[in-house]
């Protein structure tokens, strides 16, 4: 049997069989879920999150964790709001270039605390889930950037495609670029292999000779240019840009989004298509809430008990297949 | 082998070994400082005063010192603040149940939500990272369904429990219950059965299990126990701020880790002690309040706590790294001789 | 094949070589010289430092003092890779696998083939499989290693040093698991790697192996060389006494004029699903039994499951005559069980806390009044645990790592007598520990067993087993295949009960 391309593991199955059963209910008591608007405005909510959840994946194959995703990400759109309003010369490309470069600098910050500094991942992206949102205060004095103030091209791409005024807005594109990127990246090349290796067994990994810290930091450095694109495109996407707002809670998204896709909470293990299901997922149900009158408040509880309902299925589904 | 071993080689004074020991010096710095700059810092009725704006966080750090020396993390503890205190004050304003009685049903329900953590990482053998993680967007989630953005005012005579000093002193309620308590879980952690169960377990909990330690239980326990601390916490908090929200302490778990990492515990487990953290409690406090009165506000605070929090770790390391180089120094010129 | 020494120049030549973990010396003074085009084994008994010698040579330890030459080129390794870089491969005693992982990766992994720059997985699946072919095992490239036995992991790990096309292999322990046909295959291979100018390290307990394959054997004791010879000019009897330094005979044997009493411990038709089944088997009091076999035979799950730390799928345990469910560690505490692990570090001790601590810490809660610890009490009794098991140390305050590992393994003894148990559990109990340290843990079973207590022993070490029991169950792949009295029992009649082979009487 030739693998090589198999994209959907067993592991992604019952994820998507979730997916189809959400669909179904929401269509059946709300017919209204089944329309094009709907079907874009999930497609528009999930950009965000799948460019941040491939960095998030990436560190929590590795047994780690990045809490910060969600401040970075508010950092870097911050920065590149405030580029775009005070030196509008920069242009959007240079805007989008200085968002992913913080970001990847950010998260550099985090890769050398957790990898060179023995700091526990847990311990520094908590910490710096909190500076850098401080930061976003600071370097905006606490004014948001508004719609007015950011050059209409940016807006656009969250309305145009590559083929027009389409149900595939740039930042879609943009976002299955990055998963087909991670997915060439971690299949096809040998640091990429790593990641896995290092997550399954950090001391065998060490003792075959990979290098762990350079990996480990450089993931971390991924996690953060994820975090800073994801802040470019919620520029585009929402054109507000408040430093309480942008990015706020967001880690919380993106971790149910990868433990959801069936990434081990012990690292090791888990895949690109199965982490891109968990965002769609979440984007479902996200839209299907607000589809069905269901208040916001309801949006906390769910991402909680979704992680919960994750980890605890593949606890369960762990423990069948040893003992089978 | 045995000279070899035989050989002293402490080449610092045990106090002085102690993480604790760092955390009180930069109290007493940070201290000074703070009084060379403000006076009102040497205003004993200004200092007990704030002294309540840091009680919920202290009682907090009590409680997570248990979780951390355990080998766990318990990111939930802020938001079973939230949850507590918008359903005792839910079931009080909507529901009128009397509010004394709810007062002492806080702890069972912080008790249960704290034990629903324990019970899953302790049975099931998840990482308590991502169980407490779940289950803080879970609480918090809950509490906003309970309030939704509203704010619910409690009835006077419950509110400002900080200005009410112990009879004949100046020292507020809070202040006096969180040493109160501090002392009592410094004894339970240094002297009691179940405090080497705590320590044994977050050295090495395998080890711990093999030599008959009831992992499980005291698993659950530490996790129970900040659950209810946090509702002790949620009760002092709706009764100082005199209305119970949803987002109540939001973000707090980033202030009672910092506490209890700065005040020398291993993040990792096996190591720390209840003075450590009532001192990096004191410490932090003297910080923000300096911040505060060098008018830095309270949003751009988050910076140094994060940076504080990573400092204190990374100080930790560099300690170790210290006593390490200082012990194989002392073992190489004892084999040499 | 004998090679002219000294006029050769060897591939690694290590010189004077010390380390110390914890600060305790594991290894002093030691050099070694590895010549292209032969096999040299390393010997000494378990803790003599054979292992951390091929781990300072395979980059994993840095030594404190001494050098280590490559080529004639003296080399600093910091880590591993520094040595595979340098055509080091170093094969581990316990096999390193990614258990998510395929077959193929785990082999080829950070030295994948390549393609434009894109790993071109035909060719890992392909070479995969070639050099397991030649190795002669039948594992499917494209399955995952969760799932395999250690014997095929370690075929696996052995599959990946070959595929580095290493000039300088270090072998630690990598028979143990391996039944005698994959053993002869894997010999075939390293003959050839020999033939073809490679220098190989070959770590062995086996001495017959030994013999067989290897072209010099190095001896160490106690972290020190204490010979060197070619294999044809020695014979096993003096190797054997360069490796405990004293004669055979002075080893601790069982006082075996006590009397035997009634069953302590019986176990019905035990079943553990992947792990053991229909293990029955009755210690009495006063009795040692031995457990022997291969590496992975399952003895080891055998006492984890009496224990309680693994679950039963079926079968009962009975203690003292009556059947008995046993939950999890402390209950069968509780019922008088106390098992020493065979991992001491990991499962036996809290290594940064202090020798009293350690000895208390299974009957804290029984020296404890209203939850209170009494410490003056707890300290008697370490101090009276350290006194009958004359336990090396500065004092009871002393943190258990800097102890010796046959101290280390006296405290974990002496923690379960304090128990007061009735049977008794020993897994591995003197791997790792000095010769001295030794004869203590065998002279104080034996006095145990004169006491009444009923002692479950499981040993890798025959010469151990055939000393100390009064009756020897052998297991081989998660059963119980033979029993032997011990006036029956032979190294030989063990040996081939444990690896399944036919003895020709």
């Amino acid at each position: 049997m030739n693998n090589r391309w198999r994209l959907v593991e067993v592991r992604e199955l019952p994820t998507l069989a979730l997916w189809v059963l959400i669909c179904a209910v929401t269509a059946l008591v709300q017919p209204k879920f089944l329309t094009a608007g709907v079907f874009r405005s999930i497609l528009l909510w999930i950009p965000l999150l799948v460019v941040v959840a491939m960095g998030e994946m990436m560190v929590m194959l590795t047994r780690g964790v990045d809490v910060s995703v969600g401040s970075m990400m508010g950092l870097a759109g911050m920065a590149v709001g405030i580029a775009l309003r005070d030196h509008p010369g920069i242009g959007v490309y240079g805007a989008m270039v200085l968002g992913i470069a913080l970001g990847a600098t950010l998260g550099a910050v985090n890769g050398l605390l957790i990898a060179y500094g023995n700091v526990p991942a847990i311990v520094a992206t908590l910490g710096t889930l909190g500076a850098y949102r401080g930061l976003v205060h600071i370097v905006s004095r606490g004014v948001q950037v508004d719609e007015y103030n950011l050059p209409r091209e940016l807006g656009r791409w969250s309305i145009d495609g590559p083929f027009g005024q389409t149900l595939v807005p740039w930042v879609v594109v943009f976002a299955i670029l990055a998963a087909a990127g991670t997915l060439l990246f971690l299949r096809f090349t040998r640091v990429g292999r790593d990641i896995y290796a290092i997550g399954g067994n950090p001391e065998a990994a060490w003792l075959r000779g990979i290098p762990v810290r350079r990996v480990t930091f450089l993931v971390y450095v991924l996690s953060g240019l994820g975090s800073g694109l994801a802040g470019v495109l919620y520029a585009s996407r929402f054109g507000t840009i408040n430093p309480a707002a942008i990015g706020s809670g967001f880690e919380l998204i993106a971790i149910s989004a990868v433990v959801v896709g069936g990434v081990s909470v012990f690292g090791g293990s888990g895949t690109v298509a199965g982490v891109v299901l968990g965002c769609l997922l979440l984007g479902t149900i996200s839209t299907a809430l607000t589809v069905l009158n269901i208040a916001d408040a309801w949006q906390g509880t769910t991402y909680g008990l979704v992680i919960l309902v994750a980890v605890i299925f593949d606890h369960w589904m762990g423990t069948r297949f040893r003992k089978a | 082998m045995n000279e070899v071993l035989a050989t002293g080689r402490r080449t610092v004074p045990r106090w002085m070994a102690t993480p604790e020991s760092i955390t009180a010096a930069l109290l007493v710095v940070a201290f000074g400082v703070s009084a060379a700059f403000v006076p009102r810092f040497l205003d004993a009725a200004y200092l007990l005063d704030r002294s309540s704006l840091y009680m919920e966080v202290g009682l907090m750090a009590l409680a997570m010192t248990f979780v951390i020396v355990a080998g766990h993390i318990d990111l939930s503890c802020a938001s079973i603040l939230a949850l507590v205190g918008t359903s005792i004050a839910t079931l009080h304003v909507k529901l009128g149940v009397p509010l004394l009685p709810l007062v002492f049903l806080a702890p069972l329900l912080g008790a249960l939500l704290g034990g629903i953590n324990g019970v899953i990482v302790a049975q099931l053998g998840l990482p308590s990272l991502v169980v407490t993680l779940a289950t803080m967007a879970l609480y918090r989630g809950l509490a906003q369904v309970l309030l939704g953005d509203h704010s619910v005012s409690l009835p006077a005579w419950f509110t400002g429990i900080e200005r009410v000093a112990i009879a004949g002193t100046l020292l507020p309620v809070p202040l006096v219950l969180f040493l109160g308590l501090a002392v009592a879980l410094g004894l339970v952690l240094h002297k009691t059965v179940f405090g080497t169960w705590v320590f044994a377990m977050g050295t090495n909990a395998e080890a711990a299990r093999y030599s008959g330690v009831p992992v499980a239980q005291v698993t659950i326990s530490v996790f129970v126990m900040s659950g209810v601390f946090s509702a002790m916490a949620a009760m002092i908090m709706i009764s100082r701020l005199g209305v119970a929200r949803y987002d109540h302490a939001l973000g707090l778990e980033l202030d009672v880790i910092t506490a209890v990492v700065l005040g020398g515990a291993s993040i990792f487990g096996g190591r720390g002690t209840v003075t450590g953290s009532v001192l990096a409690l004191f410490l932090i406090a003297v910080l923000q309040t300096g911040m505060g009165v060098a008018n830095v506000k309270a949003e751009y605070q988050a910076t140094a706590s994060g940076a504080l929090l990573i400092v204190a770790v990374l100080m930790g390391n560099c300690f170790a790294r210290f006593r390490k180089w200082t012990a194989s120094k002392g073992e190489g010129s004892c084999s040499g001789s | 094949m004998v090679i002219p020494m000294g006029e050769q120049v060897p591939l690694v030549k290590a010189v004077g070589l010390y380390k110390a973990f914890e600060g305790v010396d594991v290894l002093k003074n030691a050099s070694l010289d590895l010549l292209p085009g032969e096999i040299h084994a390393l010997v000494g008994e378990n803790g003599a430092g054979k292992s951390t010698l091929a781990r300072i040579i395979g980059g994993v330890h840095t030594p404190r003092a001494g050098t280590v030459q490559v080529n004639g080129r003296t080399v600093h390794f910091h880590r591993p890779c520094d040595a595979i870089a340098q055509g080091i491969a170093l094969i581990h005693q316990e096999p390193l696998t990614f258990p998510d992982l395929s077959v193929a990766e785990n082999i080829f992994i950070g030295r994948q083939p390549r393609r434009h720059g894109r790993i071109d997985w035909n060719a890992v699946h392909r070479e995969a499989a070639e050099i397991l072919e030649s190795l002669g095992v039948k594992i499917d490239p494209r399955a995952k290693v969760r799932g395999l036995s250690i014997a095929d992991q370690q075929m696996v790990e052995m599959a990946s040093a070959l595929s580095q096309h290493a000039k300088i292999l270090l072998m630690d322990e990598t028979t143990a698991a391996l039944t005698p046909s994959e053993v002869e295959r894997l010999f075939g291979i390293l003959r050839q790697l020999r033939d073809r100018g490679a220098a190989l390290a070959f770590i062995g307990h086996r001495l017959e192996e030994i013999f067989e394959i290897c072209d010099r054997i190095t001896v160490l004791r106690d972290g020190e060389i204490v010979g060197q010879r070619l294999t044809k000019e020695t014979s096993i009897d003096e190797i054997l006494r360069l490796m405990v330094g004293r004669p055979l005979a002075a080893l601790f044997a069982k006082d075996v004029k006590h009397a035997i009493g009634s069953i302590a411990l019986e176990t019905r038709r035990l079943t553990c699903a992947g792990q053991f089944s229909d293990i029955t088997l009755q210690v009495r009091a006063g009795e040692v039994v031995g457990l022997a076999g291969l590496v992975g035979a399952g003895r080891t799950e055998v006492a984890r499951a009496i224990f309680g730390i693994e679950k039963i799928d079926a079968g009962e345990i009975r203690i003292g005559g009556q059947a008995v469910q046993v939950a999890g560690p402390r209950g069968a505490m509780k019922k008088g069980l106390a098992l020493v692990p065979e991992e001491r570090q990991r499962h036996g001790l809290l290594m940064p806390m202090s020798v009293w601590q350690n000895t208390t810490l299974a009957i804290v809660d029984r020296l404890a009044r209203f939850g209170w610890r009494r410490d003056a009490m707890a300290r008697d009794v370490a101090r009276i645990g350290v006194k009958r098991l004359d336990v090396k140390l500065r004092g009871i305050d002393q943190p258990i790592r800097e102890l010796s590992g046959g101290n280390q393994q006296k405290v974990v003894l002496s923690k379960w007598l304090a128990t007061k148990p009735k049977v008794m559990l020993l897994d591995e109990p003197t791997r790792g520990i000095d010769i001295s340290a030794k004869a203590e843990v065998h002279r104080l079973v034996s006095e145990l067993a004169a006491e009444g207590m009923a002692v479950l022993m499981i040993s890798s070490d025959l010469l151990e087993v055939l000393a100390m029991s009064d009756r020897i169950l052998v297991m081989r792949e998660g059963r119980i295949v033979a029993e032997f009295p011990r006036e029956e029992a032979t190294a030989e009649r063990v040996i081939a009960a444990a690896t399944g082979q036919v003895l020709r009487e």
